[in-house]
């Protein structure tokens, strides 16, 4: 998440991520639902986000999920405007909210 | 993921928004209680899928919003000393006291450590037997039977180098605070799931009677708080004030039983200060007499700390339902979390 929130300030876009396109495995998604995290923060290393056009993703993402290790590659997103930098999340029952980083280390909540 | 996919189902979230839509004539002020609804209502979007006519405002159910800046300072006051670790939930170290916060302490070389039970308080206690290990015993009725079975447990076990700073607070007092206040808004509740699985929603009918407010117990999942919703907006426009349980497979009209004598069998009844609230008599539980030799303010002589306010924080009147927090001036300025 921080490399697409990264490229957003560096760019001055806005990105809207779609929750369900997001590939979380269902032992990572159990795991942070038990202890009160949330995937989209937790340490991901080895990983790539890419930025392509439009016209391209569907050819880059056939060839990543060709390739070792690209099996779970998926589209997650969409660059939606210019001159605004802000990430959006397209929730899985049909909402919508802003995602920002967290200001410091991820905290289990209490509630 | 069985007991979570269910209820984030969005063909039954449309279903519910489209139910509320259709029987909502009226403006309507609802406040969910626990922090917890809050969250889950802008964590999944789901505030703004409602209808322009229901206005959600946030109640205090937020142990870490209602800790007054003085126990917090506090816990910085025994977490600073030499050979203490002090164990605490984790989101209460981000919490700002009047001049730092448990993060800074930590950052200074303090050992400050985040537990996920007050119970692995007491294990590191025992392991640390040349330490004093201290938890922060914050929370609503939720987190009451935990915290106080680390204390029965530290008892049983003959552990003396532990010991708790209280800060517990209950539910129902605090409704009793916001409906009789002069300047209420709010016209019905979601109460919160999780202190009525522990506590029960017997204490609810006598507030839903007295004050003509609509109780309904909710849980916390998208289908749980409109539900809860549909339940509150159905009783407000057909003009009735009862309390009703949405989360039934959790919450039992008694409660769990079991964890109230826990409860009961380490803490009495005290009032407590609520921030940017003050006191509000009865409205928490401090540690009976039997178990004052594990309190860590007395411990650590911490009682006399005590700390103004910030005139610019308006914490109090945001939990009471009367501003939202846009309307801070002190926020990101005077109130940051890099302190």
């Amino acid at each position: 998440m921080y490399s697409v929130w990264k490229t957003m300030h560096a760019t001055n876009v806005t990105i809207e991520i779609d929750e369900q396109a997001l590939p979380v495995k269902p032992a990572v998604k159990a795991a942070c639902e038990m202890l009160g995290f949330d995937p989209l923060f937790v340490a991901n290393e080895g990983k790539l986000v890419g930025f392509v056009k439009e016209t391209d993703a569907g050819k880059v993402w056939g060839a990543m999920k060709r390739i070792n290790y690209g099996g779970d590659a998926a589209i997650i997103g969409k660059v939606i405007g210019v001159g605004k930098s802000q990430v959006r999340m397209k929730t899985a029952i049909g909402g919508t909210r802003l995602v920002d980083m967290l200001p410091g280390e991820m905290l289990p909540r209490i509630c | 993921m069985k007991y979570i996919d269910e209820y984030r189902d969005p063909e039954k979230v449309k279903s519910l928004i489209r139910e509320i839509k259709s029987i909502v004539t009226k403006n309507w002020v609802i406040m969910e209680i626990c922090g917890g609804q809050t969250h889950a209502f802008l964590h999944h979007g789901l505030d703004a899928m409602l209808p322009p006519q229901i206005e959600l405002v946030h109640g205090p159910g937020c142990p870490i919003c209602v800790t007054p800046l003085e126990q917090i300072d506090r816990a910085i006051a025994i977490a600073s000393q030499p050979d203490v670790i002090f164990t605490s939930y984790g989101d209460m170290l981000r919490v700002p006291g009047s001049s730092k916060d448990l993060f800074s302490v930590r950052a200074k070389g303090g050992d400050v450590r985040v537990v996920y039970s007050p119970l692995e308080a007491v294990q590191i206690a025992e392991a640390n037997p040349d330490k004093q290990a201290v938890f922060f015993a914050i929370g609503f009725e939720t987190t009451a039977p935990a915290n106080a079975m680390s204390v029965l447990q530290a008892k049983n076990k003959n552990v003396k180098n532990f010991s708790v700073l209280v800060s517990q607070v209950r539910v129902p007092p605090a409704m009793h605070a916001i409906l009789s206040s002069k300047s209420n808004r709010v016209q019905g509740f979601l109460a919160a799931g999780h202190v009525c699985a522990v506590m029960g929603f017997h204490e609810y009918p006598p507030i839903a009677k007295k004050y003509r407010v609509p109780i309904v117990v909710t849980g916390f999942e998208p289908v749980d708080l409109l539900n809860g919703l549909l339940y509150a907006v159905k009783q407000l426009e057909a003009g009735q004030a009862v309390a009703e349980n949405q989360y039934q497979r959790a919450v039992k009209f008694e409660g769990n039983e079991s964890a109230q004598r826990t409860i009961r069998s380490v803490f009495e009844s005290v009032d407590r200060k609520w921030r940017g609230i003050g006191i509000i008599p009865q409205s928490g539980w401090g540690l009976s007499p039997e178990f004052q030799m594990f309190d860590a303010e007395k411990r650590f002589d911490v009682q006399n700390i005590f700390t103004q306010e910030s005139p610019l924080c308006i914490a109090g009147e945001i939990l009471q339902g009367l501003k939202k927090p846009p309307q801070c001036t002190a926020f990101g300025k005077q109130c940051t979390q890099q302190m």
